[in-house]
């Protein structure tokens, strides 16, 4: 599940335009480039910063997994970071951290990712120490056991969370059985089954050059940082894309209710309406609507449920944009108050969007709203570095400048559109848990 | 590659020493002094959409008037809380409509606020800030709320266990000093606390002289130093209470032990520094590295391999302070005398073994990295500035600070331990109840 904090930065992590056409531009402080054998490099040049970060992007995950494989992409990553399974790599890891620099990785639905993190001055370690991280395949038996108890006890935090399983039946109704249903973690069955050798097969399939996008930000010449990791990457084998495991879904008119009971557990709601993909063109306007749902006080979300009527004691909005389209959600703690009448409050949030016109004073707060979003997202190099490796692992290279525009750029009109295409009072999905 | 899984605990304090030296390449500083005595700095950054303004005041804790702890914090925050043109519903609004973020800091020595904006929107946080700044209303209601919050914040640190025996150690370093104070105050002190008192800190304490504005952005510098002169015309300019602080010097060791409800234990051992910016200020940050500051250090490899499950936190850091540097060495575990033991076994190592070449290496790099990584966004980088114009450090430190710490040997390592590493405050934290004494 995607928590509202992180959905803060994730939806701040806006969609891009594609470059049509363009393998290969390149700019005094940003540089593109798409390799022979298919690795994607983005480089930004940063002189306000004296750090460099330097992100691999693999479209591997729950969203290329069939269900009997579900886990596979997030066992592999945890043994690539987890284990000391080669001495070499395992001391240049361990000098490279002691030096203050930092190696972190983690997944979602449509990617997993690594990233290391240091001073300028040892760019070229964390690009060597990155490669050779993500190409070594020595996987002991030990390792792989090790990983999948570290694994399993995530799973089974996760699938135990009323929370959790709150949002994955709020999006169970809305998805039926496509992967983004699912944990991302994959299935109990599925990773205890799992071998070495699978693992090894999945990565000679999955960490090829055509899936690979290989994002660097900081205080180097962005020319050459992409020459360096050119210089590392670009004997990658090319491979296969990897191909979804379930088409996008298409969004029909239903709307559900699922309550969900529990001891323990603290009222709270989860609204659900279809929202689309990364790359598709209501993407700036959708995010400028997920602004005036719930970005301050003065949100339709917090006006209606905390400010105006205290139906709530906490609301969140949040949308996941993804490769394919994912809903666009609010949260809602109800606290002691009437669930039922914070239900409806919630919902009549996302519809009076639709059925109202849009003040546009409201649209100045929310474009202003998503550009500081925007803007923030990028204040520090690994977060920079994971902005641009996020945007093209979802939607493809393209330039956060023509982002900036598109939003300027939208109308109340704009807003008003989108809206009535996906909050129809008949494809809202509810689901609740009570105590 | 392998995760990170040691934990080294930086409290706020380790960040602060290091803002000190870190600022970044910025083409276009300038900076100016009204005749009112206010500084104004303005540092263009064309990397970054997002714009900060900082205002630092020489008026910290340690001047709080006695039994009156938490004055300076109260006041600090209830800058935001109302002016005397704007309600606070008002301006939360108003900074809520245009994304402009707001915060508060007070240390010991400054009271600090900031704002950060998105650029299109920064003419009007300047213009807040301003107000908030010259024109506080210290509204009675929201104070009540106020003290409630600081209530909570204190609340939520007696049950830190670094942080209580925090300030127990700075009782045993600065005896008679207002350092030895916390900086929210006491629950009696922050609830007895009245809008006149606040009123008359803020008379006091807030004034040109003693205050410096730096303003970080893609802006062009002259036009903003500009706008916040004329923003800041109402800004008081009044003789601010000055105050001597006494010199501190510690006869001998000290020690306390305290019991609390737990399992483990903690111990929290510090010393008195050097001045900020003196001369073995890099040499003594080396010194830090090298004996506690995360992986590859050598109280972290000695923890590493004693055998105590239950430690969870071996480290060393320095507190900045306009008079000096607290060094504290701090474990929890389940055999607290046996790591007290090795903590100042340690101590005697760095003292009498020499950094080795590559201990020496590690740490420079592990200071650079942090300095740099602590002043990646503009309202660092407006603090980081701030803070140095009110230590009274010179324009070129930072290239000073790193040529010294680039020259940093083993011998002024060794030296230094040797010099500053004397008569140590040691907070000993047991479980259980105290011993019984006498008959």
């Amino acid at each position: 599940m995607i928590c509202a904090n992180r959905l803060v930065a994730v939806a701040a992590m806006l969609t891009l335009v594609l470059v049509g056409g363009c393998a290969n531009v390149e700019h005094a402080t940003f540089v593109t480039r798409v390799l022979p054998n298919g690795v994607t490099i983005v480089a930004s040049e940063n002189r306000g910063s004296d750090m460099v970060s330097v992100h691999l992007w693999v479209r591997d995950g729950a969203l290329y997994e069939s269900a009997d494989e579900a886990g596979t992409a997030a066992l592999l990553r945890s043994v690539m970071v987890s284990s000391a399974r080669n001495p070499i790599l395992d001391e240049k890891a361990q000098a490279f951290m002691d030096a203050g620099g930092v190696v972190m990785a983690s997944l979602s639905h449509d990617f997993v990712y690594y990233v290391t993190t240091c001073h300028a001055g040892h760019f070229e370690e964390a690009a060597e120490l990155l490669h050779m991280g993500t190409t070594d395949t020595i996987l002991s038996d030990e390792d792989v056991e090790s990983a999948k108890q570290g694994l399993l006890t995530s799973l089974d935090r996760y699938s135990t969370s009323p929370r959790e399983q709150t949002y994955l039946a709020c999006m169970k109704s809305m998805m039926g059985n496509h992967p983004y249903t699912r944990l991302p973690y994959g299935s109990v069955d599925v990773i205890t089954a799992l071998t070495s050798d699978d693992l090894r097969g999945r990565h000679r399939k999955a960490y090829v050059g055509r899936n690979m996008i290989i994002s660097v930000a900081g205080n180097v010449d962005a020319t050459h940082a992409a020459d360096v990791i050119e210089s590392l990457f670009g004997d990658l084998p090319e491979g296969e894309s990897a191909q979804p495991a379930a088409e996008a879904i298409v969004w029909h008119d239903q709307s559900s209710i699922d309550v969900l009971r529990g001891q323990g557990i603290p009222p709270y709601i989860i609204v659900g309406f279809p929202a689309p993909s990364a790359s598709d063109e209501d993407v700036a306007a959708m995010d400028l609507l997920l602004m005036l749902l719930g970005r301050g006080r003065a949100s339709r979300l917090e006006r209606a449920l905390i400010l105006d009527e205290e139906l709530a004691v906490s609301v969140n909005a949040g949308w996941g944009t993804k490769r394919q389209p994912n809903p666009i959600m609010a949260w809602v703690d109800v606290g002691d108050h009437d669930v039922d009448a914070a239900r409806e409050a919630a919902v009549d949030a996302f519809l009076s969007l639709a059925d109202d016109p849009i003040d546009e004073d409201d649209v100045a707060r929310a474009r202003i709203a998503l550009l500081t979003e925007v803007a923030e997202a990028r204040s520090g190099m690994a977060e920079r570095a994971s902005y641009q490796g996020y945007w093209a692992v979802v939607s493809g290279i393209g330039f956060v400048d023509d982002y900036t525009a598109r939003i300027n750029e939208l109308t109340r009109e704009d807003l008003e559109r989108v809206a009535k295409k996906y909050f129809r009072r008949n494809s809202q999905s509810v689901a609740i848990a009570l105590p | 590659m392998r995760q990170k899984t040691r934990t080294v605990k930086l409290a706020a304090a380790a960040i602060v020493a290091l803002v000190v030296v870190a600022a970044v390449a910025v083409a276009d500083t300038r900076q100016v002094q009204l005749d009112s005595g206010l500084t104004l700095i303005a540092v263009a950054d064309s990397w970054s959409d997002i714009s900060a303004v900082s205002v630092m005041v020489d008026a910290g804790s340690r001047y709080d008037p006695d039994e009156r702890g938490g004055l300076a914090q109260l006041t600090n925050e209830m800058l935001f809380e109302g002016t005397r043109d704007a309600a606070w519903e008002e301006i939360i609004d108003e900074l809520d409509r245009l994304s402009i973020r707001h915060g508060a800091l007070t240390s010991e020595d400054f009271a600090e606020l900031y704002l950060t904006a998105y650029e299109t929107e920064f003419d009007t946080a300047l213009a807040w800030l301003a107000e908030f700044i010259s024109r506080p209303a210290f509204d009675e209601e929201r104070l009540d709320l106020e003290k409630e919050t600081a209530l909570r914040m204190l609340d939520r640190e007696m049950n830190d266990a670094f942080t209580r025996n925090y300030h127990s150690l700075s009782e045993l370093l600065f005896p008679g000093h207002p350092y030895s104070d916390p900086v929210l105050g006491t629950p009696e002190s922050i609830q007895a606390a009245t809008r006149d008192e606040l009123v008359s800190f803020y008379e006091q304490h807030y004034g040109a002289a003693n205050t410096v504005v730096v303003a970080v952005g893609d802006f062009d510098t002259d036009e903003t130093l500009a706008r916040l002169e004329a923003l800041l015309a109402d800004y008081p300019d009044r003789d601010v209470a000055r105050r001597e602080f006494p010199h501190v010097e510690l006869e001998g060791p000290s020690e306390l032990d305290v019991y609390h409800e737990g399992e483990d234990g903690f111990v929290e051992i510090g010393f008195l520094g050097p001045e900020v910016g003196g001369e073995d200020y890099a040499a003594v940050q080396v010194m830090i590295s090298v004996l506690g500051d995360g992986s590859g250090s050598r109280l972290a490899d000695r923890f590493g391999e004693c055998g105590s499950t239950k430690l969870s936190v071996a480290g060393a850091f320095v507190s900045v302070r306009s008079e000096g540097i607290r060094l504290v060495a701090y474990a929890s575990s389940d055999d607290i005398d046996a790591t007290f033991h090795a903590l100042n076994e340690e101590f005697e190592r760095i003292r009498t073994v020499p950094a080795s070449n590559v201990e020496l290496e590690r740490a420079k790099s592990r200071i650079a990295t942090r300095s740099a990584t602590t002043t990646e966004t503009s309202k660092d980088k407006a603090s980081a500035i701030a803070r140095r114009h009110l230590l009274g450090l010179p324009p070129g430190f930072r290239e000073t600070y790193f040529k010294r710490l680039d020259s940093v040997t083993a011998d002024d390592v060794q030296r230094v331990a040797r010099t500053y590493l004397v008569n140590p405050a040691t907070v000993v934290e047991r479980p259980g109840k105290p011993p019984r004494r006498g008959i």
